[in-house]
């Protein structure tokens, strides 16, 4: 049988259609000659002659291609009639990244890089400010609070905290509750510390919190086992009921089910447990105990303001319209209860997020900025890894061309290949971010997270993370995709060009992303050194969990902790014990005072803290002026204090601290309290850098209270003494326990948790962006190196030195990294003002130093980056770069 | 053959997509039996060469009235095979109706009956 096929592809004018097309319809001609052929040599014909006929009655080729081109459908309106030809294109797009696997990972690992963190934040976001609380829909949760007006030191922020906001008095809580029209709930709170005690553990020191009944429910908490208080155990008499959080039954009672109806001692009263929450997310408050709050406090007066107040709104009132019912009424107070209600207004905050102190709020916000920058970077990274490829590809677009694809082709084909690229990163990155949100949520420092609605991936989530995965492989696929498909000579040029400007941008981004890191660690770093006032070396604390009972009479209690730090003190090796009412750090409770000769109204608030005479030397705080207690400051001795330079510049102005005397609250001992002493501030408040607060101190000899933090300075290492002082208390009390035992290093670690875990999290991201714009910049220079491999290899050819070539190179990736930090510059101080403001309420010292640092540590990296290629073109051989062409 | 005489040619032409089509009513065929076929029905007086019949082939693919596909039988070729799509059908139905009253048209105004 002749060959027909290849006597059709020789006449058969191009058809300008698809090569596959084309094969087919070639196929197809060649099988109608061969049947013509065929019956030829069935009328009798030998082959030659049959060959000689079906070939001279065959068609007139030009004319044919002609007519076939007029009826094939042309490229351009095939797409016209096939719309949906986008599976083909996905198709072929996963073909094509099969065929280069290191591409494909290392794209999708770059977006996958940029989508998580986002993905990660966003999720926290939804979380914390928009997912649906248990009560949403039936009325909004607010917080009610006093608001002092100038009131001594009660003003101002602090770190974003609004000290003006202050706990309610029981008589007003009464008050709203009865006058307040725009509630339909009311919950009262008040959160204290006592000793936990049970038959068959330790006892432990708890923070507990005492509620009206009402309070879980109203929150939308539910319960495991047993039931929430009945309004009658809100009544004086009836208030013996505690219920357990899910999280303490666990630890403590072994998840024991019949726990409803034990008893269990709380500070020596006995209480019986009426129920445990269900676990979620109230195992995230800090107290882990609740008991029935009533009306009437042992320890605290109508006026002293304690409770935390709760209300639900009706629905369909407003915040604003609540506040201006609670302006009059707070208005009509003042009017009735001069003494103790004039001066004070009312704030109503929503309950949610209430928790979230300001600057966290920041915090979440401005990281949300900062992945966004990282998402911005890494699309640039993978906009610059689809030119490069582009560049390897750029035969097979030239075939395509020919081929008869359209321009428009191209670019839907090679747009569809990076979204497909998108796709994946995208995938990639979810499951990234489901792991940093629980790196994240497992270094957050406790009870740190919320408290009404879990932090995890969620379908609002998981559509974000799809739409920026979307706008991301639009944006940046369209780019390199109209770049590659250009098919014009300056293409190359051009294409260098965009990539240049991409890392300049990229640059750009990273120093703002550093900026704002290099603030956070800077501060972190600053209070991590900074002056606490005290030493925090060799020293241990812990407390003994004393119950109301221990003590029958107030006259026993100075005995027995004069006995404790004795004996303690007798341990060879410790060199000073000591103790104080407050925990170390702990911001102590603030009281009103007067001082003597000075007008009473309006009161000045300062801490309040009882100390032993030890405390000075056991803490190696330093005297500024006058004494330190001793041990002759004795109940029937002089009243004496001892007041922090904070004190003495706030109030004192400028007088001399040693004469004057101040009157403190009617639980002490009467009398003028004579200021001996002045002391260097201590930073005694739950945020370490915040402004130190004016501070009183008395003898404990003199305001012998029930429970002491107790502290041992000792000569070796601190936690190594425990067992020893253990022995010390036993040999005091063979049933107390320690509690709480913590070297002063560690709770100073605690303390600075927060502020380790932003510094943590700004540099992780910062880290990232650093890296990625490194991997940048190092991706365009080895490109353009290995095109200008020949330029280079004659360059040597002619003389020129190998250290020139390096200079060159690096030179060129330098002037991008250069031009980036000039463009970054600008904006990077904007950041750093704008997270300064909002982190920390303040410029932050050092700022111009933390932008050098930041533009060298940025600039170091980029020539590091450059130096890999730039080394490579030196080690170019120019015989093998000109026998390439 | 009058093959080369201009008016047969557009004659053909103009009825060439009616042919085609009502070859592939009752079921599918390739191109070459498409010819044959014709031939064989109009009795050798109409016949198709290549240059006549693919062209209108791919046109009528193109407008989706009948559709091609590669067929593989065993020990032979594979032959692309081409079936009436139903858009196709609606279509033949339409110019048979139209070839009809315009040949009846002809046969009464040519006189063509009394011939």
């Amino acid at each position: 049988m002749p060959d027909f096929g290849g006597y059709v592809r020789e006449h058969l004018p191009p058809l300008e259609v698809a090569g596959a097309r084309e094969a087919e319809i070639i196929e197809e001609l060649a099988l109608e000659l061969e049947e013509h052929y065929l019956r030829e040599l069935r009328n009798g014909l030998t082959p030659d002659s049959a060959w000689d006929r079906v070939t001279a009655r065959g068609p007139q080729w030009p004319e044919l291609g002609r007519d076939l081109r007029g009826a094939l459908p042309r490229a351009a309106e095939s797409r016209e009639k096939m719309p949906m030809n986008s599976g083909n294109n996905i198709r072929f797009a996963f073909r094509m990244l099969r065929r280069s696997p290191a591409f494909m990972v290392g794209a999708v690992l770059v977006i996958a890089l940029g989508i998580g963190p986002n993905t990660a934040m966003f999720s926290a976001i939804y979380s914390i400010f928009l997912a649906p609380a248990p009560w949403s829909g039936k009325g909004e949760m607010v917080v009610l609070w006093s608001r002092s007006q100038g009131h001594g030191m009660i003003r101002g922020t602090v770190d974003g905290m609004d000290r003006t906001r202050v706990h309610v008095s029981a008589r007003d809580f009464e008050e709203w509750k009865r006058q307040g029209k725009s509630f339909q709930g009311f919950a009262a709170a008040r959160q204290k510390t006592v000793t936990l005690n049970d038959e068959s553990r330790q006892p432990e020191r708890i923070p507990i919190e005492s509620y009206t009944p009402g309070y879980l429910t109203m929150l939308g908490y539910r319960m495991q086992l047993g039931r929430d208080f009945l309004p009658e155990e809100g009544i004086n008499g009836n208030r013996h009921v505690a219920i357990l959080s899910n999280r303490l039954w666990r630890q403590r009672f072994g998840a024991d089910p019949h726990i409803p109806g034990k008893r269990i001692r709380l500070d020596g009263e006995a209480f019986s447990v009426v129920g445990v929450t269900a676990p979620g997310e109230i195992d995230n408050r800090v107290e882990p105990l609740w008991t029935a709050l009533t009306a009437r406090q042992d320890d605290a007066g109508q006026d002293d303001r304690i409770l935390t107040v709760l209300a639900q709104l009706k629905p369909g009132v407003t915040i604003a319209q609540a506040q201006a019912e609670m302006d009059a009424i707070a208005g009509r107070l003042a009017g009735q209860y001069p003494k103790s209600d004039s001066g004070w207004a009312v704030r109503v905050e929503p309950y949610r997020n209430d928790w979230l102190n300001p600057r966290a709020r920041a915090n979440l916000w401005l990281l949300m900025g900062a992945v966004t920058l990282v998402l911005l970077i890494s699309c640039v990274n993978v906009a610059n890894l689809l030119l490069a490829r582009g560049g390897a590809r750029e035969k097979e677009m030239t075939i395509r061309t020919s081929l008869g694809a359209t321009r428009g082709q191209l670019i839907r084909q090679l747009l569809t290949e990076s979204l497909v690229l998108f796709a994946l990163g995208g995938a990639a990155g979810v499951a990234m971010s489901w792991g940093i949100l629980r790196t994240f949520l497992a270094l957050l420092p406790k009870y740190a997270a919320p408290t009404y609605a879990p932090v995890s991936l969620s379908v609002p989530a998981l559509l974000f993370a799809m739409a920026i995965t979307l706008m991301a492989g639009v944006a940046f696929g369209c780019a390199p995709a109209r770049r590659m498909s250009r098919a014009d000579a300056g293409r190359m040029r051009f294409r260098n060009r965009f990539a240049k400007s991409l890392v300049v941008a990229e640059f750009a981004l990273t120093l703002m992303l550093l900026a704002a890191a290099g603030l956070v660690l800077r501060t972190f770093w600053d209070r991590t050194h900074l002056d606490l006032g005290i030493r925090t070396d060799h020293v241990v604390t812990f407390e003994v969990p004393v119950t109301r009972d221990r003590f029958p009479a107030s006259a026993s209690i100075e005995p027995f902790y004069r006995e404790l730090i004795g004996r303690i003190g007798a341990i060879p090796g410790v060199m000073g014990a000591s103790a104080v009412s407050v925990g170390l750090l702990d911001e102590a409770g603030v009281l009103p005072f007067t001082i003597v000769g000075r007008p009473a109204n309006p009161p000045q608030m300062a801490g309040f803290r009882v100390a032993t005479d030890g405390f000075v030397e056991t803490f190696g705080v330093r005297m500024a002026r006058g004494r330190a207690f001793t041990s002759r400051d004795r109940p029937e001795s002089e009243l004496v204090a001892m007041v922090n330079e904070r004190f003495v510049a706030q109030y004192l102005n400028g007088r001399d601290p040693l004469v004057e005397s101040l009157t403190l609250p009617v639980q002490l001992p009467a009398g003028r309290r004579r200021i001996v002493g002045v002391f260097h501030d201590i930073q005694n408040s739950a945020q370490i850098g915040r402004e130190d607060l004016p501070e009183v101190y008395v003898p404990f000899a003199q305001v012998p209270l029930r429970f002491m933090a107790l502290a041992v300075r000792t000569g070796g290492d601190p936690a190594g003494m425990t067992r020893a002082i253990a022995a010390a208390v036993h040999s005091v009390d063979p049933e107390m326990p320690l509690a709480n035992v913590r070297t002063a290093a560690q709770i100073v670690g605690e303390r600075l948790g927060f502020d380790r875990f932003e510094a943590l999290v700004y540099g992780t991201f910062a880290g990232l962006a650093l890296v990625l714009a490194c991997a940048g910049i190092y991706g365009v220079m080895a490109f353009i190196v290995s095109q200008r491999t020949r330029e280079v290899g004659v360059r040597i050819a002619l003389g020129a030195e190998r250290w020139a070539i390096m200079r060159l190179v690096l030179g060129e990736g330098l002037v991008l990294a250069g031009a980036g930090l000039l463009v970054g510059l600008g904006c990077a101080w904007w950041v750093g003002r704008v997270v300064a403001a909002a982190l920390y309420a303040a410029k932050v010292a050092g700022e111009a130093g933390t932008a050098v640092v930041v533009g060298a540590v940025l600039l170091g990296c980029g020539a590091l980056a450059c130096a890999i290629p730039a080394r490579r073109a030196a080690g170019v051989d120019p015989m093998v770069a000109l026998r390439d062409e | 053959m009058a093959a080369t005489d201009p008016d047969d040619n557009a004659r053909k032409k103009g009825s060439a997509e009616l042919l085609i089509l009502a070859q592939l009513e009752g079921r599918p065929r390739h191109g070459y039996e498409i010819g044959v076929e014709i031939e064989r029905r109009s009795g050798g007086e109409v016949s198709f060469q290549i240059a006549s019949l693919y062209p209108i082939l791919y046109r009528l693919e193109g407008k989706g009235l009948i559709a091609g596909k590669w067929v593989e039988e065993a020990g032979q070729r594979r032959r692309r095979y081409y079936k009436l799509t139903a858009a196709g059908r609606k279509t033949l139905a339409e110019q048979r109706r139209r070839w009809g009253s315009f040949t009846a048209a002809l046969r009464r105004a040519g006189g063509i009956e009394n011939a």
